[in-house]
C-alpha cells in the first residue's frame, strides 16, 4: 500500500442509523495518499501531538472509492465496546479527529476471478462499498450478498439499488433478519445458500463481517473443497 | 507553556549561534580549497535537528514523515522508504526483488541483471551479494551512460533486470532502456543517487523504473550526513522493500505503534503457533536499514532548499562549460542525453591522448591549486580488487569504460561553488593550458 499517512480530518456529516450503527463522513485536511478499495484507516478520537506517540485508535474500513478521497473519507461504525461508545458520545459535526491510513490487504488486486461473491455482514458491508464505488469493479461480475438485522441497517441503500439497474453484471440479495418486506431474504446470511447459488468452479469468495460470520463460512466452504486461496476474508481481532 | 518557551528561546539562541558560527565567508584565492561537493544549510537544518533531539523520539517520527511527504511530492509518487543511506537503498532495491511473494518474477540466483562497470560499487555490490549475475556493457564517453544499442544483444534467457544509474547527474537514455526493459519484460532499477532533480523528457528522472534510489551523503543534492530512500511505484512491491528495510519482518506499524493491522494475536505464519505476536514475524531475511529521527529532519528542511540548489548546479555547469569549451582540442566536455536536463552533480572532463599531458598531470596541478577532483568513481569496477573473482559477462568490449578510468576525472558544481570560485579555477585551466 501507499506509505501511510497521519491526515487532520474534520466530521462534516454524521448519520446516525440507529444506537448502534452510524456513518461518519469526514473532511480531510490534507492530502490523502492512495488506497486501494477494500482497505482501511485508524481513527483516533484523542488530541494527536506530533511530537508524541499515536494514542489508542480504532480500525475501520473506508467505506469510500479512492477516487474521492480528497473530498471525503466515510466509514461505518458499529458499537462493539468502550472506544466505539466513546466515538458515539463525543462524535459530532466540526470537530476534529486524526486518522492514518492505508492499511490493510482485503484488496480485489489480482484476485477477481469469473465470479466473485461479495459476503457481507452488519458493518462488514464497508470495504465493499469501496471496492463497487470505484473503477477496480468495473466490469467485473460480482454478487453480493448482504446481511443486516433490520432494514434500517440498509446502508447506501440507494447507490446499491441504483448499480443494479446500472450495472448488469452486478447483482444483489439482501438478508434482513426481522424483515415483513418482501423485497429482501427473510433471515439470515446462509452460507449454504450462497454457495449453492454460485457453484461455478472458478468462483472467488470474499468475506466481510463479524469474526464468527467469518470463521464459520469460511470453514463452510473449505469443507465444500473451495479452494483456501479462493476464500479472502477481512478479519480483525 | 514553560516548556514550550524554552524551546522557543533554544531557537532564538540556535540563530544567533548560526550567524556566529557559520557566517557566510569570503572566498580567499590563496588558502581556501574549493571542494567538488559538501554540506549547503542555514539555520533551518539546525532547528530541525535541535527540534528533532528535544522530541528525543530518535527512531521515525513526525520528522521522518515530513521529509517523506516532500520526498512524495517531489517525485509525485505515493511510495518512498527512507534508509540509511544510497548504499542500502540500493541493496533493498535489489534485494526486494529476490522476495518469494514475488512468485516467478522473483529473482534468483543465476539470474542475470544488465549494469555497467563505470561507476560506483554500490549499484554492483547488490547484485553480487544476491549472487545474481552482473552483465557489463560499455558507456559512452562524453555521456558516461550504457550504450544504449548494445542492450539487446545482452539479453538472454536469464536476464531479469537493469541496474543502471544516472551517471553523475545525466540521465541515461531512457527512452531506449525502457523499451527493452517492457519487451522482455523486466525490472528496472533506476540508481538516482546523484541526479535528484534531473530530467528525461520533462519528467523526473527516479520515477521511471519500478524501483529508484536515491542518496543523501554530503556530496549530494541534499543531505542528510547519512541517509537514502527508496522510490517504489507498486504498493506490494513498496511493501516488500519496507520489509526488508525492517528486519525482514511482516508487521508494517511505524516504530512505538502496535496493532496497526488489527490482528496482531489472530494470524498463523510458517509453522508459529496460531496467533503468535505479529510484531515477531518475519517474512524476509532482512535488515535494519531505516533512517533516524534525526537525520531526516535535516533532510526536511534540506528539501525546502533542493530546488535552487538545482538552479545553481546547472549554473554552474554552463559556467564551466562555456570556459571550458576553449580546451576542447584537449579535453571532452560532458554532453547531456538527448531529451534530458540533468541536474549535474559535477562536471566530468576527459582528457584525449595527446603527447603533451596526462589526465593525472591536470588533476596534479588543480589539487596544487587547491581545487578537489575525484575519478569516475571507481573506474572499472571490474578492475578493482573486490571485483576480480565476481562472476559476470561481459558483453562486447569495455575500451571506453577502460579510457575513463584512465582519463576521467570532474570538479565540482554544487552550489557551494560560487563566481568567484568558478573564475579561480577557470583561470587555472587556463595557466594549465598555457603553460604547456
Amino acid at each position: 500500500m501507499a506509505t501511510s499517512k497521519k491526515i487532520k480530518a474534520v466530521i462534516c456529516k454524521c448519520k446516525i442509523i440507529d444506537d448502534r450503527v452510524l456513518l461518519l463522513r469526514m473532511k480531510p485536511q490534507k492530502r490523502v495518499p492512495n488506497f486501494n478499495p477494500g482497505q482501511f484507516l485508524h481513527l483516533t478520537l484523542d488530541k494527536y501531538d506530533p511530537c508524541e506517540q499515536w494514542p489508542e485508535s480504532r480500525v475501520f474500513s473506508i467505506a469510500i472509492s479512492p477516487e474521492t478521497r480528497m473530498e471525503k473519507i466515510e466509514i461505518i461504525i458499529s458499537k462493539q465496546g468502550k472506544y466505539t461508545n466513546r466515538i458515539f458520545e463525543e462524535i459530532q459535526l466540526g470537530r476534529e479527529i486524526w486518522l492514518k491510513l492505508p492499511y490493510g490487504d482485503f484488496t480485489l488486486n489480482d484476485r477477481l476471478g469469473e465470479n466473485n461473491i461479495f459476503i457481507a455482514g452488519g458493518t462488514g458491508i464497508s470495504p465493499f462499498l469501496s471496492i463497487l464505488k470505484s473503477n477496480v469493479s468495473k466490469d467485473q461480475k460480482i454478487r453480493l450478498y448482504y446481511g443486516i438485522k433490520n432494514s434500517r441497517y440498509f446502508v447506501d441503500k440507494n447507490f446499491l439499488l441504483d448499480k443494479i439497474n446500472s450495472d448488469f453484471n452486478f447483482k444483489l440479495e439482501v438478508f434482513i433478519e426481522n424483515s415483513d418486506d418482501n423485497q429482501y431474504l427473510d433471515g439470515a446470511l446462509n452460507i449454504e445458500y450462497i454457495y449453492n447459488q454460485n457453484r461455478t468452479p472458478k468462483s472467488n469468495y470474499f468475506i466481510s463481517g463479524p469474526k464468527e460470520m467469518i470463521d464459520t463460512f469460511s470453514n463452510y466452504l473449505l469443507h465444500q473443497r473451495i479452494d483456501e486461496e479462493r476464500i479472502i476474508v477481512d478479519s480483525w481481532d | 507553556m514553560k516548556v514550550k518557551k524554552i524551546r522557543s528561546e533554544i531557537h532564538d539562541l540556535i540563530k544567533d549561534y548560526y550567524k556566529l558560527k557559520f557566517p557566510s565567508k569570503e572566498f580567499n584565492p590563496d588558502k581556501d580549497i574549493i571542494n567538488y561537493a559538501g554540506r549547503i544549510f542555514n539555520e533551518e537544518e539546525l532547528l530541525n535537528l535541535v527540534d528533532a533531539s528535544l522530541d528525543f523520539w530518535l527512531t521515525s517520527g513526525r520528522f521522518t514523515e515530513e521529509f517523506v511527504e516532500k520526498l512524495e511530492d517531489f517525485y509525485n509518487v505515493e511510495n518512498v522508504l527512507l534508509t540509511n543511506s544510497g548504499s542500502s537503498a540500493n541493496l533493498l532495491a535489489i534485494t526486494a526483488l529476490t522476495s518469494p511473494k514475488l512468485a516467478n518474477k522473483q529473482l534468483r540466483p543465476g539470474d542475470e541483471v544488465i549494469t555497467v562497470a563505470a561507476g560506483f560499487p554500490s549499484t554492483l555490490a547488490p547484485i553480487v551479494q544476491n549472487q545474481l549475475i552482473p552483465v557489463f556493457l560499455d558507456v559512452k564517453i562524453g555521456t558516461y551512460n550504457i550504450i544504449p544499442e548494445r542492450l539487446e544483444v545482452a539479453i538472454s534467457p536469464k536476464t531479469k533486470a537493469i541496474f543502471l544509474a544516472h551517471t553523475l547527474g545525466n540521465p541515461f537514455d531512457m527512452d531506449a532502456v525502457k523499451q527493452i526493459s517492457e519487451k522482455y519484460d523486466l525490472y528496472l532499477i533506476e540508481d538516482n543517487c546523484d541526479a535528484m532533480g534531473s530530467t528525461y523528457n520533462g519528467e523526473l528522472t527516479g520515477t521511471f523504473g519500478h524501483i529508484a534510489t536515491g542518496s543523501f551523503y554530503p556530496a549530494h543534492h541534499i543531505t542528510t550526513g547519512e541517509g537514502g530512500c527508496v522510490i517504489v511505484q507498486d504498493d506490494e512491491l513498496a511493501k516488500i522493500v519496507k520489509s526488508f528495510r525492517d528486519w525482514g519482518r511482516d508487521c508494517y506499524c511505524e516504530s512505538g505503534e502496535n496493532n496497526t493491522c488489527g490482528k496482531r494475536f489472530s494470524q498463523q505464519f510458517g509453522t508459529l503457533p496460531y496467533g503468535y505476536d505479529h510484531k515477531y514475524v518475519y517474512s524476509h531475511i532482512g535488515y535494519n536499514l531505516k533512517m533516524t529521527e534525526m537525520q531526516a529532519a535535516i533532510g526536511s528542511a534540506q528539501m525546502d532548499k533542493l530546488d535552487s540548489f538545482n538552479e545553481i548546479r546547472k549554473s554552474n555547469f554552463k559556467r564551466f562549460y562555456n570556459g571550458l569549451s576553449h580546451f576542447q582540442d584537449y579535453l571532452i566536455l560532458p554532453e547531456a542525453t538527448p531529451k534530458s536536463d540533468p541536474s549535474w552533480f559535477c562536471f566530468i572532463i576527459t582528457v584525449k591522448q595527446n603527447d603533451k599531458f596526462t589526465r593525472n598531470d591536470l588533476v596534479s596541478f588543480l589539487n596544487e591549486n587547491r581545487i578537489e577532483t575525484r575519478n569516475l568513481f571507481a573506474g572499472n569496477l571490474l578492475r578493482q580488487p573486490a571485483f576480480q573473482d565476481i562472476q559476470h559477462k561481459v558483453i562486447g568490449s569495455l575500451d571506453n569504460t577502460d579510457y575513463i578510468m584512465n582519463n576521467t576525472f570532474f570538479i565540482g558544481t554544487y552550489s557551494g561553488i560560487t563566481d568567484e570560485k568558478i573564475e579561480y579555477v577557470l583561470s587555472k585551466f587556463y595557466t594549465f593550458f598555457q603553460e604547456l
